[in-house]
């Protein structure tokens, strides 16, 4: 049970910004392995309140079948639909525009059944992005002249997870969490300047710098698929 | 608990002392966002408990066409006001009208479809989700502006601890419990209006206890971010302004 209870503790106090929380993780004998097990708890525990929010959400929510069938019955009595009904091009061009929507719309509404898959890749999700933000972290924390070690950084960095502990609260159906960004940044901060006894604008620049060059990945990937989708475009027309 | 209350009390009341000893407690930042997210969901609670009563009503069609002729007879009203409409306005205003009341019976009839779970139950849980959304949304809200507020002090040479900072500064709630009283009409958002400003004032004196600023550098920490904010956003709609006026003239 303690081994349960543990990293519940360590991230209670660390979503707090205390010091200790951290300095403890730091001075861990295996922080890496530490960090890795608080996330793999943190993530199933959220995986299953998951379930059970969006189970509950489900059984209060209408239908989504019957919501859709209800508007466009509604919809086919308006005016304008006999108007559209005149050009058969339109009618269909409406219904593929009206059933892609609805698609999206059922694949985003909660059920009990895809909500079991948060259980799996929660933490992975989580595990994934400590990863990658523990690594760049320091390598900007040694560039500007941290004194911690890999290990160290990413056991302490696994506790910026701690404001996830709020998504515990969509184990009542309807809650929406906001502000996890700014306080796993503010986590990030106080890791980095734990482990790496920097000063504050230095702690800051080694929190931020992670987050700007995701960013500046996602959008260079983003800006090189676009060109790629619009040779092929220009490709296939010519 | 009666020590905490008279805590509470003596930082709305500004007393210096109370600011201190809560500055310099360990578990500052827990308690302070704690005494925020109570304070909002009680604030929250009252009325969270009328659209729970609301909710569980089901809206009969008295309901809907006392609704509906609300609409029209605003609709009318709006009309009378602006006697000289064109073709074109009235159309679009016919349209416009003939479009919200459809809306309105999409509305009520989504609203009657029938759930898993019995009405009550499913409507609690859509109040109980808001409430705590509600609170939650005021917790962002407050760290989003906080962070800005604590890099300005910093650079104004401010020191306190980060938790201290945000533990103190979670305080400026407690005023905010005034807006229990929002649902009464007229003078809830009046009560709810002095709870804010009540609230500005034991933030920014939070502000120069926790970063051991003067008064007139905690005031320009705290007030300094909310004006480059409005200073953007005006900018921004400038723009935007400017932008469809040179649209229009080119049409």
């Amino acid at each position: 049970m303690h081994a349960i209870t543990k990293p519940f503790v360590l991230l209670w106090d660390a979503l707090f910004l205390q010091r200790d929380a951290y300095a403890r993780m730091r001075d861990d004998d295996n922080p890496f392995v530490e960090g890795l097990y608080v996330l793999a708890v943190l993530g199933v525990a959220l995986g299953l309140v998951g379930v059970i929010g969006a189970t509950l959400e489900w059984a209060s929510s209408p239908n989504v079948a019957a919501i859709r069938d209800l508007i466009l019955t509604n919809l086919q009595q308006m005016p304008w639909w006999q108007f559209m009904q005149q050009n058969p091009q339109a009618e269909a061009t409406w219904y593929q525009i009206w059933n892609g929507i609805w698609d999206a719309v059922q694949a985003m509404s909660p059920s009990p059944a895809s909500s079991l898959l948060g259980i799996v890749t929660t933490p992975l999700g989580l595990i994934v992005v400590w990863l990658i933000y523990g690594l760049l972290a320091y390598l900007f924390a040694r560039l500007l002249g941290g004194l911690g070690t890999l290990n160290q950084t990413l056991g302490a960095t696994a506790l910026a997870a701690a404001p996830q502990l709020l998504n515990l609260l969509a184990v009542l159906p309807f809650v929406a969490v906001f502000s996890l960004g700014t306080w796993t940044l503010l986590c990030n901060y106080m890791a980095l300047r734990t482990v790496h006894d920097l000063s504050w604008q230095r702690s800051v620049a080694a929190a931020l710098l992670p987050s700007v060059v995701f960013v500046l990945l996602i959008s260079l990937i983003a800006g090189v698929a676009a060109g790629a989708l619009m040779m092929l475009l220009a490709g296939g027309v010519s | 608990m009666s020590a905490l209350l008279i805590t509470l009390r003596d930082i709305a009341l500004l007393r210096t002392p109370a600011y201190e000893q809560f500055r310099d407690r360990k578990d500052a930042m827990k308690r302070g966002v704690l005494i925020l997210l109570a304070c909002f969901l009680l604030a929250g609670g009252v009325s969270s408990a009328v659209t729970f009563v609301q909710g569980v009503r089901v809206v009969d069609v008295e309901d809907a066409d006392r609704l509906s002729q609300e609409f029209q007879r605003s609709m009318e009203l709006w009309q009378q006001t602006t006697p000289q409409q064109d073709e074109t306005s009235q159309l679009f205003m016919e349209q416009f009208s003939d479009f919200f009341l459809h809306g309105m019976r999409i509305g009520l009839a989504i609203d009657s479809l029938e759930t898993p779970l019995p009405r009550g139950l499913a409507r609690w849980f859509q109040a109980l989700g808001g409430w705590v959304t509600g609170a939650l949304v005021q917790l962002g809200a407050f760290l989003g502006y906080a962070i800005w507020v604590l890099l300005v002090a910093r650079l104004m040479g401010g020191n306190g601890g980060v938790d201290r900072f945000l533990g103190l500064t979670a305080l400026f709630a407690i005023p905010n419990l005034l807006s229990i009283f929002m649902p009464i009409p007229c003078v809830g958002p009046f009560l709810a209006f002095v709870g804010w400003l009540w609230g500005v004032v034991v933030y920014v004196k939070a502000v120069q206890v926790s970063q051991r600023l003067d008064l007139g550098r905690a005031l320009l920490a705290a007030i300094l971010p909310a004006l480059i904010l409005a200073v953007i956003v005006m900018i921004v709609v400038f723009m935007g302004i400017l932008a469809i006026v040179v649209a229009a003239g080119q049409a």
